[in-house]
């Protein structure tokens, strides 16, 4: 006898994602079987079953607690230094004042081209987009932030700041190293000109759109992992910070996720270090490292 | 004149980005029982979805300039939330997410059938099953299921939470009833539960 048609086929079907053929076949074999056809109400009915399940409400407590949570963060922001301090004329007040990132001892972890490549950051924002595209191509490719250094920011403008990426890049744990090749790539001079086809500065500012201010530094969340990461790597600095997502292997939601790139002079190599930005909060730095890995340089 | 609570969601959050106190906690009035039922469901455990919950409204407060104005603040909000579930997941390794194997079948089919009726209104004990059964399914149909399923998003608006395609969210969600099929058959028709264990789960083929 013929087989049954197995449930997932059945399941596919109902939500139509079968292709013609296949859906025929399955309804020829529908209408003279009674078994599949109950296997088929059964999915029906397991999606009541789990419609059915009421949601429990917020316990009272819970809501207290985060109520307190909240209050104290909003406390939390009034005492840092410089936290309410009205926003530099470039926005960017979001998380208060940023730790400034330390100085290490001298420039030896820093690839030169990446110093250059802090001065030509808006257009290292254009090549994020366009790394995210080849990646992502049926995904709407968002808006993206330019983390540049402001001229009016000669303050922050130390050697050792690292370049920010908001590259949106969605990396995965089983392409984490193209990709963070194809991301040091994008930042390489050499690559630079070559990477910005009819680079989209009006369409990125655009896309920006709404009042919501751009960071234009690291945020202070990322400096305070930064420094945090530092105490347990020996002081290291990375040289570029991307801020993208994360997904790790075996499925789930992508996360986002800061991706640290540390570079080492004697080897043209980067230690890249994907990190939760957890890192920020109380527990162990180590905690929040989602991944690691070593790759070329461009 | 504008009172925190008539302002919209976006407006709401850039005021909270630019040092106003209140803004924020508005927010999270607005969005905590959604939040929480989210966060529930995908941990199981209220305990850890109260964790989470704290987790994921700090990283808003603190992210709010991450917040990119082109979606829904609550869709944001879904995500974030979403993905403090998973670092408690995560960090805790609560289980690995493999099939379950037929002893765990046994001992939850066993519980249920030692020496109950069914509750004619299968309530209470529907949710544990529910929440039971969701533990055999990969995370991605598990998310998938309980947006759409349980939770009741349009398939569009799971799609623009998980940043995936709509297709994607139909087919993640038609896999998983189907492999929800033998755990929740006995739902359906009491009178079968003791069969749960046997072939039935595997009868799809024969």
């Amino acid at each position: 006898m013929t087989s049954h048609v197995d449930a997932e086929i059945l399941a596919l079907s109902a939500e139509g994602l079968l292709d013609p053929d296949e859906e025929g076949s399955v309804q020829e074999h529908l209408a003279g079987c009674d078994e599949c056809g109950e296997q088929l109400n059964a999915l029906a009915a397991v999606s009541r079953t789990l419609g059915e399940v009421p949601a429990p409400p917020l316990p009272a407590d819970v809501a207290a607690r985060i109520e307190d949570a909240v209050q104290a963060e909003v406390q939390h922001r009034h005492e840092r230094p410089s936290g309410p301090e009205p926003p530099r004329s470039d926005g960017g007040s979001g998380g208060g004042a940023p730790l400034p990132l330390h100085r290490p001892k001298g420039p030896k972890h820093w690839m030169p081209y990446l110093v250059a490549a802090a001065a030509a950051i808006f257009v290292i924002g254009g090549a994020g987009a366009i790394v995210q595209g080849m990646f992502f191509q049926d995904e709407p490719v968002g808006a993206t932030y330019e983390e540049a250094e402001k001229d009016e920011n000669p303050d922050t403008a130390l050697a050792y700041r690292p370049v920010m990426l908001n590259s949106d890049v969605e990396y995965t744990e089983e392409e984490l190293d193209t990709q963070a090749s194809e991301v040091l790539g994008s930042v390489s001079p050499v690559a630079l000109p070559d990477a910005l086809p009819g680079a989209p500065e009006s369409d990125a500012e655009e896309r920006k759109g709404s009042s919501h201010p751009t960071p234009s530094e690291a945020p202070s969340d990322v400096s305070s992992c930064v420094h945090k990461l530092g105490s347990t790597n020996g002081g290291q600095q990375p040289a570029l910070i991307d801020v993208g997502s994360f997904q790790p292997s075996g499925g789930g939601a992508a996360e986002d996720a800061w991706v640290m790139y540390y570079g080492s002079e004697p080897k043209d190599e980067f230690d890249v270090v994907v990190v939760s930005p957890r890192c920020a909060g109380t527990g162990p730095a180590e905690d929040s490292v989602l991944a690691e890995t070593t790759v070329a340089g461009p | 004149m504008d009172a925190v609570q008539e302002l919209p969601d976006k407006e709401l959050l850039s005021r909270h980005a630019q040092g106003d106190d209140q803004a924020f906690n508005e927010l999270v009035k607005r969005h905590r029982e959604r939040m929480w039922a989210v966060a529930v469901r995908v941990l199981g455990d209220p305990e850890e979805a109260s964790d989470a919950l704290q987790d994921a409204f700090l990283s808003a407060f603190r992210g709010a300039h991450r917040f990119r104005g082109d979606a829904q603040v609550s869709t944001w909000l879904h995500r974030i939330v979403i993905n403090a579930c998973h670092d408690r997941m995560r960090r805790k390794l609560v289980r690995p997410s493999v099939p379950t194997d037929d002893a765990t079948l046994d001992v939850l089919s066993n519980e249920r059938t030692k020496g109950t009726t069914p509750d004619p209104t299968g309530r209470s004990d529907s949710s544990l099953d529910v929440q039971a059964a969701l533990e055999n399914l990969p995370p991605e149909q598990r998310l998938a299921l309980i947006l759409v399923d349980m939770l009741g998003y349009r398939v569009d608006e799971a799609a623009e939470i998980l940043e995936i395609a709509s297709g994607t969210v139909k087919s993640r969600c038609a896999r998983g009833r189907a492999r929800l099929l033998p755990y929740l058959a006995h739902l359906r028709n009491p009178e079968d539960s003791r069969d749960v264990t046997s072939p039935r789960g595997g009868d799809r083929r024969s």
